[in-house]
């Protein structure tokens, strides 16, 4: 036991000492994964997005995954990878639930939406509390445009698209995107009186309920 | 220090390490005040995407000779200019093959210069061009010429 312990501890102090050596970023005082994160939001305040998602991925394997993953779904959606983005929100969000924030839920929701998961984007808008008046603002305009396409219920066509994007991302092995688009091909079929194929997409929600894709580059 | 307390010591010292890991005031505000000056409505207008309709069973593409047999002076002319566009456009490859062939004389010709041939070739083939002699043949050194009797 206490060579287990032992060697747990060795490996732990061997892991930081390293990545306080070869942290690149890392600032006196602050550990590595710290530092990587401050790099990472000054690149995003500068707008370098594809240098903040670095340094999050880098945190992030340096041992501060629940910050990190929040933060680098965030600079997806600003890199227009929106259907990854969804991805790392949901992953994110059931790892490390105690890092929702009301401004990256509102990152969360643009991606949802332009991945046009439009209800889904609406749930989480409709959630976000404490923010500014700039993104409140924001954030009623967006709820106020998802409205307009609600005003009928969804054609079958329309149902049919998300299934088949469902099953397009579980073939190509994303299975957080597949559940996302079945969730809305299920809220959708909610809409209708005759609840068009809502058991077939409870099905694939259950069916990918237990993957991650958080280990795609 | 017997190995029981080195495990505490090393514990202690890795429980530090871990709680290290844990999101500082300054990135988090950091992060909030860049998140808060991106923040961006999306440009596209939101509007339901809908699967297109299969066609019906046994309805494909309309080819060319369905087109034909559906009779029309105007899609005939059309397949008509369709065909004489392609003759043009192979008697251009042909052209510039024999350009570069000149040029290439004695080594061999890269591979569009192959494919232009080929082209030209089959336009040949077609009686749309008239054929022309190809020597030295691509890749093929030229042969010493024979000797004057």
């Amino acid at each position: 036991m206490s060579r287990f312990l032992f060697s747990a501890g060795v490996l732990r102090l061997a892991t930081l000492a390293c990545a306080l050596a070869l942290g690149g970023p890392a600032r006196a005082g602050l550990p590595a994964p710290e530092a990587h994160l401050l790099e990472g939001a000054r690149h995003f305040r500068e707008g370098r997005f594809g240098a903040a998602l670095i340094e999050f991925r880098v945190a992030d394997r340096l041992g501060a995954p629940g910050p990190a993953r929040w933060y680098a779904s965030a600079a997806l959606v600003k890199l227009g990878r929106h259907e990854e983005a969804v991805a790392g929100f949901a992953e994110a969000a059931a790892a490390h639930p105690a890092g929702r924030d009301g401004l990256l839920d509102f990152y969360r929701a643009v991606a949802l939406h332009e991945s046009r998961l439009y209800l889904q984007a609406d749930g989480v808008l409709a959630g976000i509390a404490a923010v500014g008046p700039r993104v409140a603002e924001q954030i009623a305009e967006l709820r106020a445009r998802i409205a307009k396409i609600f005003a009928a219920p969804p054609e079958r066509a329309t149902i049919d698209w998300y299934h088949a994007r469902a099953r397009a991302a579980r073939e190509a092995a994303r299975p957080a995107l597949a559940g996302a688009f079945a969730a809305e091909a299920l809220a959708l079929a909610a809409r209708r009186a005759d609840g068009y194929r809502a058991e077939e997409a409870r099905e694939v929600m259950g069916s990918v309920a237990h993957g991650s894709e958080a280990s795609r580059p | 220090m017997g190995p029981l307390r080195t495990s505490i010591a090393l514990l202690f010292l890795s429980s530090v390490a871990d709680g290290a890991t844990s999101t500082l005031p300054e990135v988090e505000v950091a992060m909030r005040e860049a998140l808060e000056l991106h923040a961006a409505l999306p440009l596209e207008r939101p509007e339901l995407p809908r699967l297109p309709a299969a066609p019906p069973p046994g309805r494909g593409p309309e080819r060319p000779d369905r087109a034909l047999a559906a009779g029309g002076e105007a899609r005939r002319a059309a397949i008509d200019h369709a065909i004489e566009q392609a003759a043009e456009a192979a008697q251009d490859a042909l052209a510039s093959a024999r350009e570069r062939g000149a040029a290439a004389t004695g080594r061999q010709v890269d591979a569009d210069s192959d494919a232009a041939v080929g082209l030209g070739r089959a336009a040949e083939t077609q009686g749309l061009v008239p054929p022309v002699p190809v020597w030295p043949a691509p890749g093929i050194p030229p042969s010493p010429a024979p000797p004057v009797p």
